[in-house]
């Protein structure tokens, strides 16, 4: 009711103040101003009588301008940076329009900055923006896979194969030890929150990766994803600046868009397996190890990794249309849906989205009301391949290393289990695992429904004035169901929970529904000033306030008891006992509630467009921050000098040349909410109350102080553009969850670690238009990153993580953090091969670990080439990395002679060694393996038919391929993978363990448009 | 124009300012609480005995105080149970201030501690406070016994301050005065999870036993044991036999640890109480860590005796292993040692995984075992259902004070210069223990003789460690480890991460 009341009041405010002071002249002219190439209105276009005379007009947000001039004035002269000057003869006419044409494209394209847009000449910061033609084609699951490779500093990294997988993505490297590194999304103008997915119920098979956060959005969806990577960029961000920022902007309607439809069908299968032995082969190598083959052999003769993959079909379609009125509206409403099928069997996601982008300007222009309206529907279909099974494996590590003479049924016509079955045909033991019954016999769907609403309220106050009012709601409710047959295979474990030990999954069966329940409001109330002058400098300014709440809420039902073992219900309500939960007691899982309130002012003065200066500050407060370090700010400076603007700079070389300069704070709180507080929390029954957490009242947010420099270069008449950027940023106050020296509460609290972790690189970014004939064109861009990444002043500490899994690897891992190496290096003992017994050597012991080298890459590159022949169009984009390192869990865990003693497989690699069946498995560098690859990764032809006719505006077929081919060294199957290996919570890097295969995918596409 | 200007900047300040300055407050859901102190509870004292679950492990506070002895390793084998090295250097005497156990019992144990003096100092009621008091005096006990030093910190202070250290001297004194607290205010209880006057008697006969030990200057020996300590140790093991414990009649050894052990044993003073719904500290552990993959229920295939160990039993003594009613007829499994061919129900002769027969053998390689090597023990097991096990929930209660043990605290005491009011010598004691167990009965016995009584009657259940060091035998060469190792090992070394957060902690002399 207050909000509402004081917009009453402004808004009489707005009218009073809406008539403009009238000025006597001699003679007033108006007209538009459009560019040549495609009609667009040029806006800020400087209008005067003769250049470098005062006075003057500038072109608004429609191209129009309206000055007034002397009677006898000639001409007016238009000038706009990027364009060549036009001089129009007034000749007695009172309406001029004006058509200019462009220097070059880049420099007058516009860039999304946080609370605003730019043109990319005046931009300050380094922004990266990729547009619709620059994303990778194919099958698209979540939206980072759109820019994977194809920007200087932004790694992505996917953490498996698995359709709708997490990714890391990392912007300029990464910065914490124990804090999220994750940036922060923001989907037209809404900040969300990274969660909203849950994660498996670990009821025996180990834990699976969170999914990712962007699933919900729909890839084709997206216009524009502009990327803030440095400090007086993502400072406008504050406390979640400091991992960059990721501005995903979604398409809006325009004037005669009409009728947008694509259709595309896809084809997936493993782009590598493992080379296991077959029946005869392992039936031999178990003889040499002196085991007894013929009690290993169950008289089958299976494949076992063709029971679990599969040739997949998946498909996908979009529906659009839009449009834009005369009177100030416009709309565009989509409609998709996706139907992907992994390569592992029972794993899809199929998502069905709808958007409607709308908007409509009311009292010609002084109010304008935005909506973005999305609903998506995303439902995922899971196998039970997890990230840290033991020795029994999750779906993939038991396919590995099952005995290929198993059967995959018994001769009673049951699942095989080498345990056998008890006389109520239930099975036995769990030490094994049958993949065919891990996949039967077990049903895991999650079904997420997520709503992201952002109305915005735009107000024009008076010239140059203007009122935004920002209210977004980010509502997500997820349900996960996984249910397990009483006749499963080896889930002969109970699972506690807070003291509480449910009977296994194997014998009574179990239901799991894990709900998840995130809600984000915003709201945000900003200020812009713009102002220009007729020389080419100009003024805008904006102020700020925020306030976003985030709600997460998750809950667990836990039923078991089936009536019906050996089929597989999926009625939750068919299980006869249910978790019950008493009153006080409601949640399973973690729930939580945060706040965070912000103020933000950002001021950019551009004199003459030559020098261009932007300051940025903003003050954030959040709940999760102690009670004594509850606010935080965070300044940026940047500056830009167009050298070329300069009139010594030397004529026709360059069309333009500049020079950034940056530096600013950002902070990260990407951590756990009531960290700072003391908290307990009861057992299942209710019994008992043991502390939870221990209090930090000082606990804050991590600061990261950056600077850098970077020059924007367009030559050859802007055929060949140019961004060359150095950077160095530090972090402190690292978050972490230290041990309290003890007796204590708890084993750690939350707490700011002294020391700091540095990331420096150089980007470089190039396009080229190599050949622009008027039949055949050639396009090059490339882009690479040179980073080298550190922590600092870390003293003795030395936190370890990168759990290693598998059959005699418990407690083992691989990673630490340490003072003067990077992130997640590996910290192992060194291997140096096997002796005359066929034992390990180590040549400083078994047990003495040295720092070996890190996951995180020192040089990635990617290089895009695009051809057009007539109406035939060809891309393809490699990319790469080198002088990164990755651990083979996998091979840790599964490639073993002493494995085949055991009657488990190994490769045909393993069976070749002198390896002594007694060796045992160590982690070392033996299987510490360098990463460097060159990936095609995508590919595309296609060809748009020539149609001019009245019903079908456009018509393009297409083939994409992804994945096509991969160069690398690495013995697993792909080296851009990324198990989460965490340990005590510390994240890990670089860890491969039986990893969700990667597809290599091919693509039929069409697009129409009506 | 100034007029405007300054009209739009109020409307917009009374705007984001109405809008803004929110209080930012975090409030936690459901089972979650602010702790916001008040009067402890007996849910915040059930808080502090849940520390005491861990302790049920195979890992952690029983490995450390197993692993390094003369009845226990854990052997890898092939390709299982390398584990980092973490069991072969506690066998060898090799772990450093690194070692994830050292680590991780420290942490468990001083948790105990703080969250045991949280109640203490906030309860009002007399009974919370005692079984608080001897809660924290189990915990320190640990902590004194494993590391020679013990850090406290005041709950009200801080957690970035820096706790004091004691020493163990110290800690002993006051570990004394929370037992004398909690016997003076505590009864019998309902259960053996429950902390009784029995139960602080028990711990206080055992402080006062290992007094020359923890108060000795020279660390690892030799201990002088002074006769009031002695007098100490008969006095309480004497209250605690006339508050009515008993030894396991003849051929009921086993019942101690069996799944009825909460209604049939004499001897169980404290512990972990465990039923079939509710079993937070679960025995299951104990039997999976031997128990190969092809045994019902199937285990880990992990921990072996040693033989020598073994091989100090008499084949008639019940203790070495026995066919148990209920257990062997049903699944195969005897209670006790396993050596020789393994069965299965219906007394199927198991297999290895590579098809050869399980076969369990003397002979162990701590770096190199096959599968099948290695005498396997069994002293607590689970209740089969018809030929199968589900032991999700075994109701064996989990124990760690026991009458037998006491007894034979009593006899030790007796013959390091006690003196019984009563009379009753050492050699009857030992005895009355060895005859209902099926052993000969000794016709004397000195400090040899008590300690390899100790082993015999007490394996597996946590002592080893202590014993052999109060008999300055722990640094004595046994199987896989044959060299003798330094004294400064009888007591571990301070977790490096403990050093490093609190500068008032001194590594131990060794490391």
């Amino acid at each position: 009711m207050q909000l509402k009341h004081l917009l009453n009041v402004c808004f009489f405010a707005v009218i009073l103040f809406l008539a403009e002071p009238a000025l006597a002249q001699n003679k007033i002219i108006t007209g538009k101003v459009t560019d040549k190439k495609d009609g667009s209105p040029l806006i800020g276009v400087s209008v005067v009588t003769t250049l470098g005379a005062p006075g003057g007009a500038i072109t608004n947000a429609d191209g129009g301008y309206r000055i007034s001039v002397p009677a006898n004035t000639a001409s007016l002269t238009f000038t706009y940076v990027g364009y060549n000057n036009v001089t129009v003869p007034i000749n007695g006419q009172s309406t001029i329009n004006a058509s200019m044409e462009s220097i070059s494209k880049a420099l007058n394209e516009v860039v999304v900055i946080g609370y605003g847009s730019q043109r990319v000449k005046d931009a300050t910061g380094s922004v990266a923006s990729l547009g619709t033609k620059d994303f990778n084609k194919g099958v698209i699951a979540t939206p980072e896979q759109l820019l994977q490779g194809r920007i200087a500093g932004v790694q992505v990294t996917p953490a498996s194969g698995e359709p709708g997988a997490g990714a890391t993505i990392n912007i300029r490297g990464a910065s914490s030890i124990r804090a999220g590194s994750a940036p922060l999304y923001v989907v037209d103008g809404v900040p969300l929150d990274n969660g909203g997915t849950a994660g498996g119920f670990d009821s025996g098979a180990g834990s699976s990766s969170a999914r990712n956060p962007l699933a919900f959005i729909n890839p084709s969806d997206i216009e524009n994803i502009s990327i803030l990577k440095d400090a007086s960029a993502s400072a406008i961000y504050g406390s979640r600046g400091a991992n960059g920022v990721i501005l995903i902007t979604t398409r809006k309607g325009r004037k005669g868009q009409g009728i947008q439809f694509s259709a595309n069908t896809s084809v997936s299968s493993a782009a590598k397996r493992y080379d296991l032995l077959n029946r005869d082969q392992f039936l031999a190598a178990v003889a040499s190890v002196g085991a007894d083959a013929a009690a290993v052999d169950y008289k089958g003769n299976t494949d076992w990794q063709k029971q679990i993959l599969r040739t997949s079909v998946s498909q996908n379609y979009n529906l659009g249309f839009g449009g834009a009125s005369n009177s100030g509206g416009s709309y565009r409403a989509s409609f998709g849906y996706d139907d992907q099928n992994g390569v592992v069997k029972n794993t899809s996601l199929k998502r069905i989205s709808a958007r409607i982008n709308a908007s409509q300007s009311f009292f010609g222009d002084r109010l304008k009301l935005d909506l973005q309206s999305t609903y998506s529907n995303v439902k995922d279909q899971f196998a039970p391949i997890t990230n840290n099974a033991g020795f029994n494996g999750s779906l993939i590590g038991s396919a590995i290393q099952l005995n290929p003479t198993a059967p995959v049924y018994d001769d009673q016509g049951r699942l095989f289990n080498l345990n056998g079955y008890d006389d109520n045909g239930i099975p036995k033991g769990n030490s094994f695992r049958n993949p065919v019954s891990l996949l039967n016999q077990l049903d895991d769907r999650d079904n997420i429904n997520r709503y992201l609403n952002n109305l915005t309220a735009t107000i024009r106050l008076f010239q140059g004035l203007t009122y935004k009012g920002n209210f977004g709601a980010d509502i997500s409710r997820g349900l996960r169901k996984t249910f397990y047959d009483p006749k499963i295979i080896g889930f002969t474990d109970a699972t506690g929970i807070r003291e509480f030990n449910i009977p296994s999954a194997t014998g009574n069966g179990r239901a799991i529904l894990v709900h998840t329940e995130l809600t984000n409001y915003t709201t945000e109330h900003t200020l812009n000033y713009e102002k220009k002058w007729t020389n080419n400098s100009s003024l805008s300014a904006l102020v700020g306030y925020s306030y976003q709440t985030f709600k997460h809420f998750d809950r667990a039902d836990i039923a078991w008891g089936t009536s019906t073992p050996g089929v597989l219900k999926k009625d939750y309500n068919d299980f006869k006992n249910h978790l019950a939960y008493p009153v006080g007691n409601i949640n399973g899982l973690d729930s939580s509630r945060y706040q965070l309130q912000s103020y933000f002012a950002r001021v950019n003065y551009s004199y003459k467009d030559r020098y261009i200066l932007t300051g940025t500050i903003r003050r954030d407060g959040s709940s999760r921050f102690g009670k004594n370090n509850q606010y935080a700010n965070f300044p940026a400076l940047a500056a830009k000098w167009r050298i070329s603007g300069e009139s010594f700079a030397p004529k026709g070389i360059f069309d333009d040349l500049s020079l950034r300069l940056n530096y600013g704070q950002t902070g990260n709180q990407d951590y756990p909410s009531y960290a700072a507080i003391a908290l307990r929390q009861l057992n299942y029954l209710g019994t008992s109350n043991p502390p939870l957490n221990a209090a930090n009242p000082d606990l804050k947010w991590e600061t990261q102080t950056a600077y850098g420099a970077g020059i924007d270069f367009t030559i050859l008449n802007g055929r060949l553009t140019g961004t060359i950027d150095y950077f160095n940023k530090s972090q402190k106050d690292l978050l972490f969850f230290q041990d309290i020296a003890q007796p204590a509460a708890t084993p750690r609290y939350w707490t700011n670690l002294p020391g700091n972790v540095r990331n420096k690189g150089v980007e470089v970014g190039l396009s080229l238009q190599a050949i622009q004939g008027k039949t055949f064109t050639w396009d090059v861009s490339y882009n690479m990153t040179l980073l080298k990444n550190r922590i600092e002043n870390f003293g003795n500490r030395n936190v370890i993580t990168g759990n290693i899994d598998g059959q005699g690897l418990s407690g083992a891992y691989a990673q630490f953090f340490g003072n003067g190496y990077p992130l997640y290096s590996f910290n192992v003992p060194n291997y140096a091969g096997l002796d005359a017994n066929g034992f390990g050597i180590y040549p400083q012991g078994i047990d003495v670990s040295s720092p070996q080298g890190s996951p995180i890459p020192k040089f990635t590159a990617g290089l895009t080439n695009s051809f057009t022949y007539k109406n035939f169009s060809l891309s393809f984009f490699l990319n790469g990395a080198t002088g990164f390192y990755i651990y083979n869990n996998t091979a840790n865990a599964f490639f073993y002679k002493g494995n085949l003693v055991s009657g488990r497989n190994v490769t045909k690699e393993v069976a070749a060694t002198n390896e002594n069946p007694l060796n045992s498995a160590e982690v070392s560098t033996r299987f510490l393996e360098k990463g460097d690859f060159i990936r095609l990764s995508n590919a595309n032809i296609g060809y748009t038919f020539p149609v001019k006719g009245k019903t079908i505006k456009s018509l393009r077929v297409s083939v994409t391929g992804q994945n096509i081919f991969l160069i690398t060294n690495y013995s697993g199957l792909d080296p851009e993978i990324n198990t989460d290996k965490q340990r005590d919570n510390v994240p890990s890097r670089g860890i491969d363990y039986t990893a969700y295969p990667k597809a290599r995918t091919f693509t039929l596409g069409l697009n129409a448009g009506f | 124009m100034k007029k405007i200007t300054s009209r739009a900047l109020i409307c917009s300040l009374i705007l984001i300012t109405a809008a803004g300055c929110k209080k930012l407050t975090e409030t936690p859901y459901g089972s979650k609480t602010i702790d916001a102190g008040g009067a402890s509870s007996s849910a915040d004292l059930n808080g502090v005995y849940s520390q005491l679950y861990g302790q049920a492990d195979q890992a952690n506070t029983y490995a450390l105080q197993e692993h390094s002895t003369d009845e226990m390793m854990g052997p890898t084998r092939g390709t299982d149970w390398g584990d980092f090295g973490t069991w072969r250097k506690l066998h060898t005497h090799t772990w450093t201030p690194t070692h994830n156990q050292v680590n991780d019992t420290w942490d468990q144990l001083n948790i105990g501690v703080y969250r045991a003096t949280q109640v203490i100092v906030r309860a009002t009621d007399t009974k919370i406070k005692a079984e608080a008091s001897f809660l924290r005096a189990w915990f320190m006990f640990q902590v004194i016994d494993l590391y020679g030093q013990a850090p406290y910190r005041d709950p009200n202070a801080p957690n970035s301050s820096v706790p004091v250290v004691y020493t163990r001297s110290a800690a002993t004194d006051f570990i004394i005065k929370d037992l004398e607290f909690a016997e003076a205010n505590l009864g019998t209880s309902a259960n053996i999870g429950i902390a009784s006057k029995a139960a602080a008697q028990a711990l206080l006969a055992k402080i006062y036993l290992n007094k020359a030990v923890y108060k000795s200057a020279v660390v690892g020996g030799p201990f002088t044991f002074a006769k009031a300590d002695m007098d100490k140790v008969i006095e309480y093991a004497n209250k605690v036999t006339a508050a009515g414990y008993t030894l396991e009649p003849a051929g009921k050894y086993f019942q101690d640890f069996a799944w009825d052990n909460s209604e049939q044993s004499h001897e169980n003073i404290f512990g972990i109480y465990n039923t079939t719904t509710n079993a937070p500290g679960s025995a299951k552990n104990r039997w999976r860590m031997g128990l190969h993959y092809n045994q019902t229920p199937d285990g880990w295939n992990g921990f072996t005796t040693l033989a020598d160990f073994y091989k100090s039993f008499e084949a008639t003594d019940e203790r070495r292993g026995v066919a148990y009613p209920g257990l062997t007829d049903k699944i195969g499994l005897r209670a006790g040692f396993a050596i020789g061919q393994q069965y299965g129900p219906g007394g199927v002769a198991l297999k290895q995984r590579g098809g050869k027969p399980l076969i369990f053998t003397e002979d162990v390689n701590l770096n190199y075992s096959t599968e099948a090597q290695g005498i396997r023990v069994f002293k607590y097991f689970p209740q089969p259902t018809g030929n199968t096990v589900n032991d999700d929930n075994s109701s064996n209660d989990y124990v760690f004070l026991r009458y037998a043990d006491v007894m034979l605290e009593k006899a030790e005491a007796i013959l390091r210069g006690g003196t019984d009011p009563s009379g009753q010598t050492a050699l009857a004691i030992v005895n009355a223990i060895r005859v209902p167990r099926g052993a000969t009965p000794l016709a004397s016995v000195d400090l040899t003789a008590m300690l390899a009584e100790r082993g015999r009657e007490l394996y597996w259940e946590g002592w080893r460690r202590n014993d052999l060091i109060r008999f300055e035998k722990f640094n004595d060469p046994v199987d896989q480890r044959p060299q003798k190792t330094d004294k400064s090992k009888t007591i571990y070394p301070i977790p490096q991460r403990a050093v490093d957060t609190n500068p008032n902690l001194k590594q131990n002399a060794g490391y």
